[in-house]
C-alpha cells in the first residue's frame, strides 16, 4: 500500500479539543503515512496549543484536524491564531463532524471554518484517500513541492 | 525497589511506604488497618467468594453469567444488585463511576447527594464516597459474590476500598488501561500504580481472601481486533499480575460474531495464559477464561441484538468458558434497564445451557484452523516481547511498545505506534490488513494474505481499502431502520 507521493511532507493530525474519536485520526494517519508522509500523530484530545507547537517544531507542511463530537469549531479558532502569532503557516484542513447539530446545513458549517482559515472543510463520511489527493495537489499549487504529478495512486 | 520497572515483587516494607503515601496524598488519612480488613473480607470471601465460584463453573463446564451495572444511590444499587442476582447472574457487578476512576473523590460525594434513588447523577457507584463501611453493608446484603469494575491508569485507593469491602474480583490492567484507555500515560508509570494494586490482592490472598482479576489486555473498545493481538495483552497482564502474587486471573476473549474464530481464541487465550504463566514460574495460578459479548456498535432493534448475543454465547458455549461478560439487548440504545439487563442474562443462560452440552460436536475444523493460526501468532509476539526484556515481561512490553514489536490498532494512547490495522475477511473473521512492526511469522502471513484473497475480490479494485476498515465498524449492524420522523427505531 506505500506510494511516494507525499514523500518527505511533515504532516501533523489529530482530535482537537475534548474530542475522543480515534478511528478517523487513525485511518487518516495510515492513508497519510501509506502515502509516504512523515505523519506526527498527536491522537485525541489534542489541545490547540499542542498543536502549534507541533507545527512549529516539527516544521509542518499541513496540519489535520479530525473532530466527531461537534465542538471543533470551539477549539480551532485558537489553533489559527496560535499559528499566525508562531509566524508558521501549514496548509490546514479540519474535516469529520462538525458541528452540534446534524441539521445545520453543510454549506453553512463549510463557510465558518473556511472564514476561520482553513484550507479546505470536508464533511462527514470522507475516505482519507481523498485528503491524500488534496494535500498533494494543494502542495504543488504552492509550489513548495517537488511532487510528482497526481497519477493514480494505490493508497 | 529497583529503579528500573520490572515484575520483580514489590517488597512488603516498600508496599507499607506506598500506601501510607498514596493514602495520604488522595484521601489525607492513614491507610486501612489491613488486619481488621482481612478479618471482614475473609469470612465473606467464605461466604460468597468469586474465585470459588468460578472454580466450581470450570470444574462442571458451567458458564457464570456476569453482567456490567452501577449506580450512584446506595438503595439503588442494591436494588440493582438483588434483581441481577435473581435474574441468574452468577457474580453482580458494582461498576464505579467515572469521577472516582479519576481520583475526583470530592466531586463524586457531591454528585452522590444530588441523586436519587430513582436518579442517578453519576455513571456508576462513587466508592470512595460511599466509603468502606457501608459497602460491606451492601455487599453483605446479596447473597453473590461481588466484582468492583472499574477502568483507570491509578485505581489504588478504589482497589483498596473494593477489597476492604469485600469485593472477591476486580478488573483491568496496565495494557488495557493504558494503551486503551489513556491518551498520556505510559507503561512506566503505570505499570508500577497496579503493581500495588496486585501486590496487595496477593497479600489477601496469602491472608486467605482470594481474589480474582480480570486480564482485559488489547479488548478494543468499539472495534475489532485480530485475536491474537489481543491474547498477547492478556498474557501480558496476567504475567504482571502473578508476578506480585495475584493467583486467581481470568483471561478475556471478546466475541466479535464470527463463531469459529471466537471459539477458537477463547480457547487460545486460556492455552497460552497458562503455558506462559507456567513458563515463568507461575504454575500455581488458576485461570477461568471469560468470554465477552462484543464490545463495538450493537444493532439497536431488540430482536436483531438477541441474534448478536446469541452468536456470542453460541462461541461461549461451545468453548465452555466458566465466565461469560453479558451485554444486553438495550446496548445499541443506552444504559439498559433492569428488565433489559434480567431477560439478556436469562437468555444467555438458556443458550448454554442448550449448547455447552453438544459442545465436542461443534468443534469444526475451522475452529482448529483459527486456534493454531491464534497460536502461533501470539506466541511469535509474545517470545519476541519476552526477548526484549531478557524474560522480563514489563520490561519487553515497555520496550516493545517503544518499536512497535507491540503494536494495537486503534489506540487513544500516543506511546503506540498504531501501525496496525485489522480487517474482516469475506467471512466476517478479523484479520492483519496491515501489521506494522509486529513479528509475525511468515506461515502466518501467508495464510492472513490468503484468507483476505476473498474480500480483495469481491471489492471492485481488487484491493481493500479503507472504506473496508470504515464499513468493518458497523459490520455487526444489519439494515438498520430509516424509519420516517416519530417512528420508533427500536421496534
Amino acid at each position: 500500500m506505500v506510494t511516494s507521493v507525499l514523500r518527505r511532507i511533515r504532516v501533523v493530525v489529530g482530535s482537537i479539543g475534548d474530542d475522543i474519536h480515534v478511528v478517523g485520526i487513525t485511518l487518516l494517519g495510515h492513508a497519510l503515512r501509506n502515502a509516504g508522509a512523515d505523519v506526527i500523530q498527536l491522537g485525541i484530545q489534542t489541545s490547540p496549543a499542542e498543536f502549534v507547537a507541533a507545527a512549529v517544531t516539527e516544521d509542518a507542511d499541513a496540519v489535520f484536524v479530525s473532530s466527531s463530537n461537534g465542538h471543533a469549531g470551539i477549539f480551532c479558532p485558537d489553533l489559527v491564531a496560535g499559528l499566525r502569532e508562531a509566524g508558521a503557516d501549514p496548509i490546514l484542513y479540519v474535516g469529520g463532524n462538525l458541528s452540534v447539530s446534524a441539521a445545520t446545513p453543510w454549506d453553512e458549517v463549510r463557510e465558518r471554518f473556511a472564514r476561520m482559515g482553513f484550507d479546505r472543510v470536508y464533511p462527514p463520511r470522507t475516505l482519507p484517500d481523498q485528503a491524500v489527493r488534496d494535500l498533494a495537489a494543494d502542495l504543488r499549487a504552492r509550489g513548495s513541492s517537488d511532487l510528482p504529478e497526481q497519477g493514480s495512486q494505490n493508497v | 525497589m529497583s529503579d528500573q520497572v520490572s515484575n520483580e515483587m514489590l517488597d512488603l516494607d516498600e508496599l507499607r511506604a506506598q500506601r501510607a503515601s498514596v493514602f495520604h496524598r488522595q484521601l489525607s488519612r492513614e491507610p486501612y488497618d489491613l488486619d481488621e480488613a482481612w478479618d471482614f473480607a475473609r469470612s465473606n470471601a467464605e461466604r460468597c467468594g468469586m474465585a470459588a465460584t468460578l472454580a466450581r463453573a470450570k470444574s462442571t463446564g458451567d458458564t457464570v453469567a456476569i453482567p456490567r451495572a452501577g449506580v450512584a444511590h446506595w438503595d439503588a444499587q442494591l436494588e440493582l444488585m438483588r434483581t441481577l442476582s435473581a435474574a441468574g447472574a452468577g457474580v453482580v457487578p458494582i461498576t464505579v463511576d467515572s469521577l472516582t476512576r479519576s481520583l475526583k473523590f470530592e466531586d463524586a460525594a457531591k454528585a452522590l447527594a444530588q441523586s436519587t434513588p430513582d436518579r442517578s447523577v453519576l455513571n456508576g457507584y462513587p466508592l470512595l464516597a460511599h466509603g468502606v463501611e457501608r459497602t460491606r453493608e451492601l455487599i453483605s446484603s446479596v447473597d453473590r459474590p461481588v466484582i468492583v469494575r472499574a477502568n483507570a491508569i491509578d485505581l489504588r485507593l478504589v482497589a483498596e476500598t473494593a477489597f476492604a469491602s469485600g469485593a472477591t474480583g476486580f478488573v483491568s490492567g496496565p495494557m488495557y488501561a493504558t494503551l486503551e484507555y489513556s491518551k498520556l500515560g505510559s507503561l512506566e508509570v503505570s505499570i508500577p500504580n497496579w503493581q500495588y494494586i496486585f501486590r496487595l490482592m496477593g497479600e489477601y490472598a496469602a491472608h486467605g481472601v482470594p481474589i480474582v482479576e480480570d486480564a482485559i489486555g488489547f479488548a478494543q473498545s468499539g472495534t475489532c481486533s485480530v485475536p491474537s493481538l489481543m491474547h498477547v495483552g492478556v498474557v501480558l497482564d496476567a504475567l504482571i499480575m502473578a508476578g506480585q502474587g495475584v493467583k486467581h486471573i481470568v483471561p478475556y476473549q471478546m466475541l466479535q460474531g464470527h463463531v469459529a474464530q471466537d471459539v477458537a481464541g477463547c480457547l487460545a487465550v486460556g492455552t497460552l495464559t497458562d503455558e506462559y504463566l507456567a513458563k515463568l514460574g507461575f504454575g500455581d495460578v488458576r485461570t477461568y477464561v471469560a468470554s465477552s459479548d462484543w464490545n463495538g456498535a450493537f444493532p439497536s432493534r431488540q430482536p436483531d441484538a438477541y441474534g448478536l448475543l446469541a452468536a456470542n454465547v453460541l462461541a461461549c458455549a461451545i468453548a465452555r468458558t466458566p465466565v461469560n461478560y453479558v451485554k444486553t439487548i438495550e446496548e445499541g440504545i443506552g444504559v439498559p434497564t433492569a428488565a433489559a439487563n434480567a431477560a439478556s442474562i436469562r437468555f444467555t443462560r438458556y443458550l448454554t445451557h442448550l449448547i455447552s452440552r453438544q459442545a465436542a460436536s461443534l468443534i469444526s475444523p475451522e475452529v482448529q484452523f483459527e486456534l493454531e493460526l491464534n497460536l502461533m501468532e501470539a506466541r511469535a509476539i509474545l517470545d519476541a516481547v519476552l526477548d526484549m526484556g531478557d524474560g522480563d515481561p514489563v520490561r519487553g512490553s515497555i520496550s516493545a511498545l517503544a518499536v512497535g514489536v507491540l503494536d494495537i490498532p486503534f489506540s487513544p494512547n500516543v506511546h503506540v505506534r498504531g501501525n496496525v490495522l485489522p480487517v474482516r475477511d469475506a467471512d466476517g473473521a478479523v484479520r492483519f490488513l496491515d501489521r506494522g512492526a509486529l513479528p509475525l511469522p511468515a506461515a502466518a502471513l501467508r495464510i492472513e494474505a490468503e484468507r483476505l484473497a476473498s474480500r480483495r475480490a469481491r471489492s471492485g479494485s481488487g484491493e481493500l481499502s479503507y472504506q473496508d476498515v470504515i464499513d468493518d465498524l458497523s459490520f455487526l449492524e444489519f439494515e438498520e431502520p430509516t424509519l420516517p420522523e416519530g417512528g420508533d427505531p427500536h421496534s
